[in-house]
């Protein structure tokens, strides 16, 4: 039962990101102009944030949230239904079974954790859509996607830590070491 | 002695259970939607047409900071080439200007010609402008959404085009959203005419940046830098409408450098063009225009007997 002392706690620690992310699908399917093989770089920017927010103790974003906001996304770009959930919902799975660790580890462990877990992402996804076209898919655009997300990935935990007050959540989480 | 779970250890694990069961709930549906999706199943498509028209008011309002941000990019970098640009802009000038000339001068030569072969003249193509709201780009289509549709008289299958030239066509209009496939999607095919010899061949999109042309004869004049437009068979493009100019492709073959840049589009034009075959089923309701030729062993009516002479 959600009380009107524990209701802050709620928005804080559950709407509010599933918005978030909700938010970050609708501004990576915007018209920004970018090149062909720069496409996957914002949707990948998007995974990060996700695995920022599933990563602790104590999922900020539910996974139900994480879910819908993949299919979103797949009705934004026209993409067979269930793709961008599909990832998102694995990078959730990700997130969640490195939490255990991520109490104990500098932020520059959790960025090489994260860069395996885009890479693994990111070849399930490209076999994803090889298998549904039947055919082998151009890679480049979802590397570039992977690199970018990747170097953005410390602003983004930076950000996401500043705005969500990560750092107030536990004494020995992640989230407190300075950057 | 056999171990017993405390209250609080299966309270806790209790909920850890329910949330990998929901996950696992949540993977299914998803391999399900994707196979729904790969049959082509028309509750996805409605699904998917409806939730384009609620997401409109939403998708206008955020592309438009995006615009200006964009707009503020281009106009920035054209101030930082200042001058090598009004140099660029001056000799096009110039070049446009004798093009101008030519073009009237031909205008009138056709006209003429026209009239000495009792010609049919086509009809002028109406057409509605639209701002791109969202840019839909991703392994499987190449697609841009427009903020026009039914209510503007927009239907399925309008050419898309800009200044530079042929974007792509609508491939699913809702009431105020279109989204319009373009020339270098993966299931893109347009029939083409190819340079100053008029060479078939059909414009095929691989998700690449510069589409194929295939279905061309090894003995066919194709060169580099010929202009490609489009045909008009099949009746799905109205014929002439610029796309790119040829450039060989890695190995064999031919690609066509469009003349939109693709990745920027900010304002497009829907031509309302309907096929003449379409226009002359609508005319001609459930006739078809199809005669059947007669019976190939059919017996010849006899001819009125005469009496020889």
């Amino acid at each position: 039962m959600i009380d009107s002392a524990t209701r802050p706690a709620v928005v804080r620690e559950s709407i509010l990101p599933s918005l978030f992310v909700l938010g970050s699908v609708v501004i990576a399917s915007m018209p920004w102009g970018l090149a062909g093989n720069a496409t996957f770089i914002l949707p990948s920017c998007t995974v990060a944030v996700i695995f920022v927010l599933s990563a602790g103790e104590r999922p900020l974003v539910p996974v139900w949230a994480v879910f819908a906001a993949g299919l979103a996304s797949d009705f934004l770009t026209a993409g067979p239904l269930g793709y961008w959930a599909i990832i998102h919902l694995l990078t959730y799975s990700i997130a969640r079974m490195v939490s255990p660790q991520t109490r104990h580890w500098q932020w520059i462990v959790l960025w090489v954790c994260f860069i395996v877990a885009i890479a693994v992402v990111g070849v399930t996804g490209w076999g994803l859509a090889s298998l549904y076209f039947l055919r082998p898919i151009d890679w480049h655009p979802m590397l570039n996607g992977a690199i970018g997300a990747a170097i953005a990935f410390p602003v983004i935990l930076l950000v996401l830590t500043r705005l969500f007050g990560l750092d107030h959540r536990r004494s020995r989480a992640i989230w407190s070491e300075p950057l | 002695m056999r171990r017993r779970w405390s209250q609080d250890e299966s309270e806790t694990r209790r909920p850890k259970d329910r949330g990998g069961q929901f996950l696992f709930v949540l993977y299914f549906v998803c391999t399900i939607l994707l196979v729904m999706s790969r049959l082509g199943h028309d509750t996805l498509r409605e699904a998917r047409a409806a939730f384009t028209d609620y997401a409109t008011p939403v998708l206008e309002k955020a592309s438009l900071p995006v615009t200006y941000v964009r707009r503020a990019v281009d106009r920035a970098s054209d101030y930082a080439d200042g001058v090598a640009e009004i140099d660029r802009l001056k000799a096009e000038n110039e070049r446009l200007r004798h093009w101008e000339w030519q073009a009237k001068r031909l205008e009138r030569r056709l006209a003429q010609m026209r009239t000495l072969l009792n010609g049919v003249e086509e009809p002028a193509l109406e057409f509605v402008t639209a701002r791109v709201i969202a840019d839909a780009r991703g392994p499987f289509v190449r697609s841009v959404l427009v903020n026009a549709g039914t209510a503007q008289k927009i239907k399925l299958g309008y050419a898309v085009i800009n200044a530079d030239g042929l974007i792509g066509r609508t491939v699913r209009v809702g009431e105020s959203i279109s989204r319009v496939i373009m020339l270098n999607d993966l299931n893109s095919r347009i029939p083409v005419l190819v340079g100053p010899a008029g060479v078939r061949a059909i414009l095929t999109g691989d998700n690449g940046p510069e589409p194929r042309l295939e279905f061309l004869s090894d003995d066919d004049n194709v060169y580099e830098d010929d202009e490609v437009y489009t045909s008009g068979h099949g009746g799905v493009f109205p014929r002439g409408l610029r796309i790119g100019k040829v450039k060989p492709a890695t190995g064999k073959g031919f690609r066509v450098k469009p003349y939109v840049r693709l990745s920027q589009i900010e304002y497009v034009s829907v031509l309302f063009y309907d096929s003449p075959l379409s226009q002359a089923k609508q005319i001609s309701g459930s006739q078809s225009l199809v005669t059947k030729p007669p019976a190939l062993h059919a017996k010849a009516e006899r001819p009125a007997a005469t009496e020889a002479r």
